[in-house]
């Protein structure tokens, strides 16, 4: 179809040629190190919070060290690069080969570079540049020192039972828990850089015997694509590898809990850790996937069934009543029993609106609260946002507004809404359930069903890297339908969910399945 | 992109051929049997479904002739360019034919018991349009919905069907072996309006990934919709005796609703009606798929997302004909359930016959 270009991604394999946003020109280091030194300073802007530190010797620049006080630690740079290297000219008195500068450094993380863009993207990337007299290579050594935020509760998954570490925004201590957790030789890790100016580190992660080599090949192939200028968060990087544009759904799984990210990467999933985020990405992500969540596997699974059929009832309810309480009352008052009948009449008698204004009004006015609480200073947050809430609910019952009841479904749908165990899938059923509200406005019960089949035929058509989002109901895979309603008891679950086309089915490795989900 | 794919399992095509014979038969099928045949229609039925499993057979053994070919594409083949061509348009009239009917039939269930002060056409944009758009899913999207909406409608249908029986008067469905006449076999004739679905199949087994399961696969569906189908027969002159039902427009809602609900909803004819509607609304979307894909194999021209644009006028128009009483439509339109029984019997008879005497597939 001629709109597709721009609805889906694109499919064919050529490479876009990426634009390049650094004016830093390739070009050889100069052998003069004074040189040198001033064609870094001015390629990076010799920017405020850039130290240059020359080391020298019988009044000759023999080495200089050059770093942003900003982003490396400047005590280890003291300690670790600019104190072995004063000892060293006070003690030989000559000058300084690259292979003796290594071994006089005790910083572990360094690389060499004969290219000045390349030093300079070094530079900027948080690492301290060691230039030296007559030397056309410089070394770039990584001593991080920038501010950070500490493993903390991820605070959009909260659990009553669970490790209580989240993710933060540093990618290495993101990497770090994961590895902490899965100690295995077959875990894969591959990073690349995405974004012209931000230069955002990514790490893709998979068990290399267990995830389907074709859908890592995708992932990478997907991450490759990406032409933008920067990455801030890891929701850029979701919407641009989602199979399908023109869609309120998620087809990625972000999440900011650690365990989730592993048991995803034991099933067979790939993972996508993003720098700067807390918010990283698994693929692929079916619908059902966003109903469990890792509490179901710590708790009994009894327990765990209860909890996500709650979820599923409640996001069903959240979606669905007001399109059919609009529906019911406003035109088809017949379908319900007379008792609830008279009830509602009873309650909307005062009401000046008709039921779909005094609704919308109500989850508008739901809508800016809830919009505006999360920007309330936290302190004041519980006192403006339940009391604004209590009060203005109540005062708008009073004066007649509108009724008892279309608040209390309103308040209700809202907090149903939060059953779904993340955000982006959260987020996108509330505005699904506008869409019904609308159909159930205009058509009543018959418009609700249509406008549900329309969200269902909608779903239908979604894939997650090739991985059906209905799965496993659609197409029907009975092994892991099984865990799907229910929370398969753990000594029942040995097999992994064929939903994500494992190279191995068997959770031991005992056997190799086949890709034919 | 990890490669599209196009092709559909045993399981999906159970659950869509379900939804198309299940919903597309069960609505009007007591009416039906008891307007042809009386309190013993369900006769009828039975024996329509013996000459579907005969039609299943074929359907199975024409898909293994030409396993990658529709019959839009083989029709060529068998008959000759120019009667192929012309056969396979006969086939998709019969299409059109289907989606207009049954919308129609969703329009004035709607305008019966739900909206009564909406306008006819209005009605028949919004289930035309939301058919296009499952249709515009392509086949994977509409048999992943058919399989995501089986269960639940599944459950809610057979409960609906299993609570109606509380009113079953066994003098109702009596006398069971009475022949009258021709009365069964006519009656036979009528009732096997249910498997004209099973024609979607000519245009959808290329799609079938594991073909050695498609017999096992079309009998399953074919079985299942037939058994809770008799049952709504049986259910609905059990519990109106056949003169009864005649007296209701909509016999299937009326039965439905005798299972009661106290205190919740008012009766299970709501789940019913629901469910019904999900899973015609679905089937709609298939045979518009059948109609823009076979279109597009026609002319050799565009692909079916472009027809299911193309063919949305074309069907509105011809469901306005139906609706605003042009004698000659609905004239035409009295003859569907004859004319769809030798269609889908004998068009799939006929080719294979064909197929066999030049040696072809």
């Amino acid at each position: 179809m001629f709109f597709d270009k721009y609805l889906k991604s694109p499919k064919n394999n050529t490479r876009i040629e990426k634009k390049v946003s650094s004016v830093v020109k390739h070009q050889e280091m100069d052998i003069n190190i004074e040189k040198t030194v001033q064609d870094i300073l001015e390629s990076a802007g010799n920017p405020g919070d850039l130290i240059n530190h020359g080391i020298e010797n019988n009044d000759t620049l023999t080495a200089a060290v050059i770093y942003l006080e900003t982003l490396v630690d400047g005590n280890l740079v003291g300690q670790h690069v600019i104190e072995p290297i004063n000892k060293f000219v006070r003690e030989n008195n000559g000058p300084l080969s690259p292979g003796q500068l290594k071994l006089q450094l005790s910083a572990s993380k360094s690389v060499e570079i004969d290219d000045l863009h390349n030093a300079v993207e070094k530079l900027v990337s948080g690492h301290a540049l060691i230039a030296l007299n007559d030397v056309k290579r410089i070394l770039a050594v990584s001593l991080p020192g920038f501010a950070k935020r500490a493993v903390e509760e991820a605070l959009t998954e909260k659990l009553i039972k669970g490790p209580r570490e989240g993710f933060n925004e540093t990618l290495n201590d993101n990497i770090s828990m994961i590895r902490r957790s899965l100690k295995d030789p077959n875990l894969r890790l591959e990073k690349k850089t995405v974004g012209e100016r931000t230069k955002t580190e990514i790490a893709v992660i998979y068990l290399q015997d267990v995830a389907n080599p074709a859908i890592v090949q995708e992932v990478h192939k997907r991450l490759e694509q990406i032409n933008i200028d920067g990455i801030l968060e890891s929701g850029y990087i979701a919407e641009f590898i989602s199979d399908k544009r023109l869609t309120p759904f998620p087809l990625v799984q972000e999440t900011e809990r650690t365990d989730r990210v592993i048991a995803a990467i034991l099933e067979g999933r790939v993972a996508i850790l993003v720098d700067r985020s807390a918010f990283n990405i698994i693929v692929p992500a079916t619908s059902n996937e966003f109903y469990q969540v890792s509490e179901d596997f710590y708790f009994n699974w009894i327990t765990g069934t209860g909890l996500r059929i709650i979820r599923a009832i409640g996001t069903i309810i959240a979606v669905t009543l007001p399109g059919f309480y609009l529906s019911m009352v406003s035109i088809n008052p017949e379908l319900l029993p007379p008792s609830v009948v008279q009830l509602e009449a009873a309650s909307r008698t005062q009401v000046p609106f008709p039921a779909v204004v005094e609704l919308a009004i109500t989850f508008f006015a739901f809508e800016v609260l809830r919009e505006a609480s999360v920007r309330f200073p936290t302190n004041i947050n519980m006192i403006l946002g339940v009391g604004g809430g209590i009060i203005m609910g109540l005062a708008a019952i009073n004066v007649g507004l509108v009724s008892g009841i279309t608040v209390a479904i309103v308040v209700f749908c809202v907090l149903a809404t939060f059953t779904t165990s993340n955000p982006a899938k959260e987020q996108s059923w509330r505005w699904i359930r506008y869409i019904l509200f609308a159909a159930g406005a205009t058509f009543g019960f018959v418009g609700v069903i249509s406008a549900g089949v329309l969200v269902l035929a909608h779903m239908a058509g979604l894939k997650s890297f090739g991985v059906s989002y209905l799965a496993p109901w659609g197409p029907p895979i009975i092994s892991d339908m099984a865990d799907a309603p229910v929370r398969i008891p753990w000594w029942l679950s040995y097999r992994r969910p064929p939903t994500y086309r494992p190279r191995q089915e068997d959770r031991l490795g005992k056997n190799e399945g086949e890709d034919e989900a | 992109m990890l490669q599209e794919k196009t092709g559909i399992g045993p399981g999906l095509l159970f659950m869509v051929l379900y939804t198309g014979l299940f919903g597309y038969g069960v609505m009007q099928s007591p009416y039906v049997a008891a307007r042809y045949m009386g309190n013993n229609g369900y006769w009828g039925f039975f024996l329509a479904f013996i000459l579907a499993v005969g039609l299943i057979v074929l359907l199975h053994v024409l898909g293994k002739k030409f396993p990658q070919k529709s019959i839009i594409q083989y029709l060529p083949d068998v008959c000759g360019i120019i009667p192929g061509k012309i056969l396979g348009s006969l086939y998709l009239l019969f299409i059109i034919f289907e989606i207009t009917w049954t919308s129609s039939l969703i329009v004035q269930q709607s305008e019966t018991y739900f909206l009564f002060r909406t306008p006819t056409s209005v009605l028949m944009l919004l289930y035309l349009g939301i058919s296009a758009y499952i249709a515009h899913q392509g086949i994977e999207g509409i048999t992943r919905l058919a399989a995501f909406v089986f269960p639940v409608t599944f459950v809610l249908i057979v409960l609906s069907v299993f609570f109606s029986f509380q009113n079953f008067e066994l003098d109702n469905i009596r006398p069971i072996f009475f022949i009258d006449g021709a009365k069964i076999p006519r009656g036979t004739v009528q009732m096997f309006y249910p498997f004209f679905a099973l024609s979607t199949v000519l245009m959808i087994h290329p799609y079938l990934t594991d073909k050695q399961q498609g017999l096992k696969t079309m009998l399953g569906a074919a079985l299942l919709s037939f058994v809770i189908i008799f049952l709504v027969i049986i259910s609905a002159i059990g519990n109106y005796s056949a003169p009864g039902v005649l007296r209701y427009g909509w016999p299937v809602i009326e039965v439905t609703r005798k299972a009661n609900l106290p205190f919740l909803l008012q009766t299970f004819g709501l789940f019913f009606t629901a469910s019904w509607l999900t899973l015609t609304l679905t089937a709609t979307g298939l045979f518009y798929y059948v109609l823009a894909e076979g279109s597009a194999q026609l002319l050799s021209v565009l692909n079916y997302k472009w027809f299911t644009l193309i063919l949305f006028p074309v069907i509105y128009f011809v469901m306005m004909l139906l609706f605003s009483g042009v004698i000659e439509v609905h004239y035409a339109f009295t003859y569907y359930r004859l004319i769809g029984f030798v269609l889908t019997l004998g068009l799939p008879f006929f080719v294979w016959i064909l197929s066999v005497i030049k040696n072809t597939g």
